[in-house]
């Protein structure tokens, strides 16, 4: 079974001189994000979420353009999605980035995966589900609700109930049945090579918490002390918080030198990739029902740690069950880059120092330039939520399942 | 357990004095900093070691008073950046729900083009006489210490039972701090250090707090961020509204009660509905029972109801262990507020009979509301956390369109002037075989002023009665 939807991330250098320039067209996208000139996403059928990010010079790195999306399909055919649009003009955006091709398509196209960074660490919320099929689902609801609202004080029957939804919603042009998808499972070969892994731990395990002690004790003394995270930079965030239903993060920050947090933060990151595809793959990162997709990716030779979020309900909301239910996978994460709070053990401490982690995420926060969501009023929740209600009408249900079902609404 | 230091906290935060039952809050701006300091040194401020009988002053400052009196409320002293700016910003009307009707530019009070608001000063006596007696008293004293009324004092009451004007008991959830000897529930115990700054929070972390003078002066020690927004309850629309849906109130008053008591979750004596939702009183404690185990799926008590989104304790847990229920519940706990608030205005029915009120409230203009004020360490994390996630937020507990009904705000996007407006908001009610929803819930709670404050401890309050130098 396919992955989907997938995650694509270009990286590139912007020329010397345009970055203004390059600016100026993210603001135009971002104050239309729908029909801009550039950009249009109400166009763009294979997009969930997109953003673009300029990250700005410091040290050796350049001045650099993300382009970030959750895609459905091949990639290939998204990037043509995109560069073939005729209401958009792309090519006045990455036109602004170092070797962006002046020829066919099919440079560009190599040119998109050429300067992308395929290998994320990703997280999805929602599998399988098409932006059409996510959309579609919703719009149905509104149908069903609509029809319930219609039949209230009638006194019907669940059974009654459910054949009179069935009707109405059946009788949309849009109505179709959608293939079962199955999210990856656990099997025989997976089991074995975790048993190999497992059994590499348990020997490494010991000088590798020598090791990291030995670098814990060192960071204490260059531990992050400012209590609060700059109020002015803080400002900027909120004023583009809280617009719709979802929020997004974008975070970057230096990596601890040395080959050993590298490796570290490696070996971590794939083992929460991992688990986001074969564990946590119900809609549920532990226990948090609110994110929509989230990836990390290792940018400037291992040098600096990007991070994306899409999410559900406000920062606050967010970064608190971070906290109270994730504290120790990104512990795990976040103690390998600079000026994180206090950890012990790798996991242990870190984001538990809950103000502290809060003001260090918000001091690492950086400006999303455009970010684009093709179903702002939907949460993950809702999203399955509409999903169990369409498959109810598409499959044969108990008595009881016919009451469950009907509590959904 | 860490000493919890009675004797310099003051005592609103700990006692609400009940039992002083009449009170008014003052709103001051100083004007002669000097007599202001004499006066706040002579003034006989009550902390929490002691019960007056006749009446008593506590007192709270806003970020602008603290500054008028020298105070370097910013950042780098470690004050909370929602105390620094206030409640009046652009993404704080965005997320509390201050625009429409509760627009903070007609706020009466507290508004940012208020700032003169410098203090609070909080009388509480025994009975109207003894304010009266106050006042006479006071008002002279206050002119000649350098202070002057900036807005019109509000006045509060109680009601009887414990009400709120729309006739429903009140205030009958409140977290109970470790460590001051009062018996709760388990799951209902809060770390002193929520609410009081200086002390452990429940994650075991003493709160960012004040500090001044390079860090020497532990300025937040012992004191809080109080929270105060003045409510304009609008008691006929409420009850006509609910009462309509069922034919008016005569004919519908039963199932109008029913409806209003879905809306706020719980019964009008204080039963929560998942308890006794035959309206049976029954004896014992009002607050312990599980959202979760008694009803998941809100056919009794609505998921989008007031009380479930005011305090959700064990409701969003993702399954009947007990570990999720008690993550759960702890979870929810780092949201938790002190509630110190106090109706105010003439009530409908001075006996708060429900049969009297809906019979009284035609052509009833009188102005009403509640007080509403709480103590928190975080004013992020807890005050706004609830109003934003719990209260206004409309996906909260997998719904796809509901806020709080009694006291929510729904964003409609902007006009074209470019003003947030109110969206009409809709109520659902949970059922079996099917949900009922209720739509156009009108707005029955008008935002007249608000402002945040720090409430200080002795040690703060004593530097404050002092020239800094």
């Amino acid at each position: 079974m396919k992955l989907s939807p997938n995650p694509y991330n270009l990286i590139v250098p912007i020329k010397p001189g345009e970055k203004d320039a390059l600016m100026a067209k993210l603001e135009i996208m971002q104050d239309d994000l729908y029909d801009n000139p550039l950009l249009p996403f109400r166009q763009i059928k294979s997009i969930h979420f997109a953003r673009f990010v300029i990250l700005h010079e410091a040290g050796d790195f350049p001045d650099q353009l993300v382009f970030s999306t959750n895609y459905d399909g091949m990639l290939d055919s998204h990037l043509k999605e995109i560069l073939n649009c005729p209401e958009a003009d792309i090519d006045q955006v990455l036109g602004h980035c170092k070797g962006y091709p002046d020829g066919s398509e099919g440079d560009k196209i190599r040119w998109l995966k050429d300067n992308a960074k395929l290998r994320a660490y990703f997280y999805r919320g929602t599998w399988g589900m098409s932006r059409e099929h996510i959309i579609s689902t919703e719009r149905l609801r509104k149908i069903a609700e609509a029809k319930i609202d219609e039949l209230t004080g009638q006194e019907l029957s669940a059974q009654e109930l459910r054949n009179a939804i069935a009707e109405t919603v059946k009788k949309d042009s849009e109505f179709r049945t959608y293939p079962e998808y199955k999210v990856p499972n656990f099997n025989l070969w997976e089991i074995l090579k975790l048993l190999v892994i497992a059994v590499v731990i348990l020997v490494l395990l010991p000088f590798f918490l020598i090791v990291l002690l030995a670098h814990e004790i060192a960071d204490d003394k260059r531990e992050y002390d400012k209590k609060y995270s700059d109020n002015d930079r803080t400002r900027e965030f909120v004023s583009r918080e809280d617009k719709i239903v979802q929020n997004q993060l974008t975070h970057l920050v230096d990596i601890k030198p040395g080959w050993f947090r590298l490796m570290t933060l490696k070996f971590v990151l794939n083992g929460i990739a991992y688990l986001a595809k074969y564990w946590f793959n119900k809609g549920k990162l532990g226990s948090i029902p609110t994110i929509h997709y989230a990836r990390w990716i290792i940018i400037d030779k291992g040098k600096r740690l990007l991070f994306f979020s899409n999410f559900d309900g406000s920062w606050e909301s967010y970064l608190g069950d971070f906290v109270d239910k994730a504290a120790v996978g990104l512990t795990g994460v976040w103690s390998n880059t600079v000026e994180f709070p206090k950890t012990r053990g790798l996991v242990f401490r870190g984001a538990r120092d809950e103000q502290r982690f809060k003001s260090w995420t918000r001091s690492k926060q950086h400006i999303t330039h455009v970010w684009f969501s093709a179903y702002p009023d939907l949460t993950v929740t809702n999203i399955a939520n509409n999903k169990a209600l369409h498959e109810g009408l598409t499959h044969d249900l108990s008595q009881k399942e016919i009451e469950e079902w009907l509590l959904r609404y | 357990m860490e000493n919890i230091e009675r004797e310099n906290i003051q005592g609103m935060l700990l006692y609400g004095y009940k039992w002083l039952p009449v009170a008014r809050y003052l709103f001051l701006s100083i004007t002669d900093v000097d007599k202001a300091r004499s006066w706040i040194k002579q003034v006989d401020w009550r902390y929490a070691t002691s019960s007056p009988r006749d009446q008593c002053m506590n007192i709270a400052f806003t970020a602008q008073g603290l500054k008028a009196l020298g105070v370097p409320v910013d950042e780098e002293n470690g004050f909370s950046r929602a105390f620094i700016e206030g409640m009046d910003t652009e993404h704080r009307n965005r997320i509390l729900g201050d625009f429409g009707a509760n627009a903070s530019t007609d706020w009466e009070w507290g508004n940012k083009q208020h700032d003169q608001l410098h203090l609070v000063l909080m009388v509480f006596t025994r009975d109207q006489a003894a304010l009266d007696n106050w006042d006479a008293v006071q008002s002279a004293t206050l002119a000649g210490a350098g202070l002057e009324t900036c807005s019109d004092p509000i006045d509060s009451i109680r009601l009887p039972d414990g009400k709120e004007h729309f006739g429903f008991k009140d205030g009958i959830s409140q977290p109970v701090i470790r460590g001051l000897g009062r018996q709760s529930s388990e799951d209902n115990y809060v770390n002193a250090g929520e609410f009081i700054l200086g002390y452990e929070n429940d994650y075991g972390k003493e709160p960012h707090s004040p500090r001044i003078q390079k860090g020497e002066m532990d300025f937040g020690k012992n004191g809080s961020y109080m929270v105060f927004r003045q409510l304009e309850q609008h008691v006929p629309l409420f009850w006509n509204t609910v009462c309509d849906h069922f034919g008016g109130k005569n004919e519908g008053r039963e199932k109008g009660i029913e409806l209003a008591a879905k809306m706020v979750g719980r019964w009008l004596n204080g039963n929560p509905l998942t308890e006794a939702p035959d309206k049976k009183i029954k004896s014992g404690d009002m607050n312990r029972f599980s959202f979760f185990l008694d009803d998941p799926n809100g056919t009794q008590c609505p998921l989008g109801s007031h009380i479930r989104r005011s305090n959700p304790r064990d409701s969003l847990s993702s399954n009947s262990k007990s570990s999720s229920l008690r993550s759960a519940t702890d979870a929810a706990n780092k949201h938790r507020i002190l509630r110190r608030g106090r109706p105010y205005g003439k009530p409908v029915d001075e006996g708060m009979a429900i049969d009297q009120i809906l019979d009284k409230i035609d052509g009833d203009q009188e102005s009403r509301g509640l007080n509403f004020i709480c103590f928190n360490t975080d004013i992020d994390r807890q005050f706004e956390f609830v109003q934003q996630t719990w209260s206004n937020n409309i996906k909260f507990h997998n719904l796809y369109n509901d806020v709080d009904p009694i006291m929510g705000v729904q964003n409609g996007g902007r006009d074209e002037a470019g003003h947030y407006q109110m969206a009409p908001t809709q109520f659902e009610v949970q059922a079996s075989p099917v949900r009922k929803r209720y739509q156009d819930v009108p707005p029955f709670v008008k935002v007249r002023g608000g402002s945040y404050f720090f409430l200080p401890g002795r040690q703060a309050l004593e530097y404050l009665s002092k020239s800094p130098d």
